[in-house]
């Protein structure tokens, strides 16, 4: 993985600019999908923020629902086609990734190597220990999911369209070229090596 | 790489490419997964031409048995807290505080970042310059700061200040700049017994006892000051290197009773000097909770009980709606830990129910007593006379009734003033 963090001043959502990528990415520009990526990060950033608001106000959040409105937002125009989608889906997927993990790590460093300042005055944010606990858990499964990547690249595909993405198997089945059935093996397959990584040495 | 057998996560090695094998075992594992599952061994006795290769099949076979649920559910709502707590929005006053507040502590102490967000306060770490430490400065909401008043705050604070003990975060400093309210504390890495708690719900006996005992340490030397805590939970103690340390001991109080009183509009008899307390009512006692005015430190023996009580059970005493609460620490006996957890000493058991009896009068008669009776458990305690069970002396129908009375008016006024605040 090494998508390049867009910053502040990206005028992110600006449709045109992000077509254009997608329509380079389509044609086969090489650094295409990395400028995809540094496009929308900012974006589906802001999009996955509102909705947490949304969601603690009682709603549940999908990424599912995320991913699509991020599309329907920056590239859903008439030009866009079939594949403009499944690039734009697995670009999102491997941002949605990067802002989950650059938000973890962001959270460890905050909190000095994991652990982080007692604020007791009114107990803390609710759920603090789980912040922190998912913060490690997923930078684990970050780092996990590069190894996967060198071993099996589809795999690691499937993992970011999954679970990050929220993608359903046969929506992951069409960003990446093959069958449902394949995605299903696919994603038995990456959960148990993953798996094994994760929880293997935890005991 | 493929899984291997110690189960690390090995680095890549240079085994005869990983990835051959990979493929080999992942192509077979294909095959098996598109089986039902009693013809599986048949087919993997043919697939796999060495036991090597079987054993690593039949392996990764049951991890993707043992997986099932593993990655349910998608990234976001797993990791959705993470995003939500480093994005709360920051609103325009807050922003506005922080300035402000940089320029009031400028040349003392500089503040480097948040580090964390509650309800009533804002916390910043910073470096304080003079002794090139780092610290925990602690700004107060400005909305509560207002209602609150700084002249009281301070007062109210300098209990805090005069306390040392070692299992007491101490108040470095504090004071008022434009209107905002602020103090210092120690930075101190750490959990508090909240997040341990809900981490792992219920400690072995002898951790129990030894925070408990910590806890009761530190409040039986504010005891001996005059000073009661009022507002003793898992919440206001951090576990730091292993030693429980109370606090902010004071100002949550401090607050509190400000709170109460501003909501109640009221300059007059505030309801602070019924040492009442806004919060949590899970280790709030009896008498405080019918609102006496004659609180002791058989108050704070009493929430330190409910405290020792949910580390050893797994679970508070009471529990429900704030109202339903409040009610059964008025006058439902808890749970009998003995049921609950079987392996506890008996003599803790008893210490237990008796810290958390219902009339002051039949509990330990001083912190330095309850702090006995968890060193010594076996002994001295045994030979008193206490009740097996958590049954007190139950109250008398009629003061009972009006004790309810009085506390469902209390958790109206919480319940209002919980709505005020946010």
């Amino acid at each position: 993985m090494n998508i390049p963090r867009s910053r502040d001043d990206s005028a992110p959502g600006s449709r045109p600019a992000i077509t254009g990528a997608l329509r380079a990415l389509a044609s086969g520009t090489p650094g295409a999908d990395e400028q995809l990526a540094e496009l929308v990060y900012e974006p589906l950033r802001a999009i996955a923020v509102r909705q947490l608001q949304f969601e603690r106000a009682g709603h549940t959040l999908e990424t599912n629902g995320l991913v699509h409105e991020a599309y329907i937002t920056l590239v859903n125009q008439p030009g866009a086609n079939f594949r403009d989608r499944s690039h734009f889906f697995a670009v999102a997927a491997r941002v949605m990734r990067r802002i989950l993990v650059d938000h973890a790590r962001k959270h460890r460093t905050a909190r000095r190597g994991g652990e982080y300042q007692v604020v007791s005055i009114d107990d803390v944010r609710p759920g603090g220990i789980a912040v922190r606990e998912r913060a490690e858990e997923l930078i684990a499964l970050d780092e996990a999911l590069d190894r996967l990547e060198r071993l099996d690249p589809r795999l690691s595909k499937v993992v970011e369209c999954r679970f990050f993405a929220g993608l359903t198997e046969a929506e992951t089945a069409e960003v990446l070229g093959v069958t449902s059935r394949t995605v299903t093996r696919d994603w038995i397959k990456a959960r148990a090596w993953l798996y094994q990584q994760l929880r293997s040495d935890d005991a | 790489m493929m899984p291997d057998d110690t189960g690390t996560r090995a680095q890549p090695t240079q085994p005869p490419s990983p990835g051959t094998r990979w493929q080999e075992v992942s192509g077979i594992v294909d095959e098996a997964l598109d089986l039902p599952v009693e013809q599986r061994a048949r087919f993997l006795a043919r697939a796999c031409p060495s036991d090597d290769l079987r054993r690593e099949v039949d392996r990764f076979l049951a991890a993707c048995e043992q997986s099932g649920g593993f990655l349910d559910g998608a990234a976001t709502s797993f990791a959705g807290p993470l995003l939500a707590n480093a994005e709360s929005p920051r609103s325009q006053d807050e922003a506005t505080a922080l300035a402000l507040l940089r320029d009031a502590l400028a040349g003392r102490y500089t503040i480097e970042h948040d580090i964390g967000r509650g309800g009533m306060a804002l916390v910043y770490l910073a470096r304080d310059v003079r002794l090139n430490r780092e610290v925990a400065v602690k700004l107060l909401r400005p909305e509560i700061a207002a209602t609150l008043g700084a002249e009281r705050f301070l007062r109210e604070i300098e209990t805090t200040a005069r306390l040392t003990h070692p299992n007491i975060l101490p108040l470095l400093d504090s004071g008022e700049a434009q209107g905002l309210l602020y103090f210092v504390m120690p930075f101190v890495t750490g959990e508090t017994l909240r997040d341990r708690l809900d981490r792992e719900h219920r400690f072995t006996q002898a951790e129990a006892v030894r925070i408990a005992f910590e806890v009761a340490d530190a409040l039986e030397y504010t005891h001996r000051h005059d000073v009661l805590h009022r507002d003793l939970k898992p919440e206001n103690v951090l576990l730091a290197n292993g030693r429980a340390v109370i606090a902010d001991f004071g100002i949550a109080c401090a607050i509190n009773r400000a709170a109460v009183r501003s909501a109640h509009g009221s300059r007059s008899e505030p309801l602070t000097a019924t040492g009442y307390s806004l919060g949590t009512p899970g280790y709030m006692s009896p008498e405080q909770a019918a609102g006496s005015r004659t609180l002791d430190g058989r108050s704070d023996i009493y929430a330190l009980g409910c405290m020792l009580y949910e580390m050893l059970a797994g679970k508070p005493p009471f529990s429900g709606p704030t109202a339903a609460v409040v009610r059964q620490h008025l006058s439902a006996p808890a749970p009998v830990l003995a049921d609950i957890r079987a392996d506890v000493d008996p003599a803790i058991t008893r210490a237990v129910a008796r810290a958390m009896a219902k009339s002051p009068a039949d509990r330990f008669a001083t912190m330095h007593e309850f702090a006995n009776a968890l060193t010594a458990p076996a002994t001295a305690y045994d030979r008193q006379n206490t009740p097996l069970s958590n049954g007190d002396r139950t109250i008398p129908p009629a003061t009972a009734w009006r004790l309810l009375a009085v506390a469902l008016i209390f958790a109206v006024i919480f319940a209002l003033l919980w709505i005020g605040i946010r």
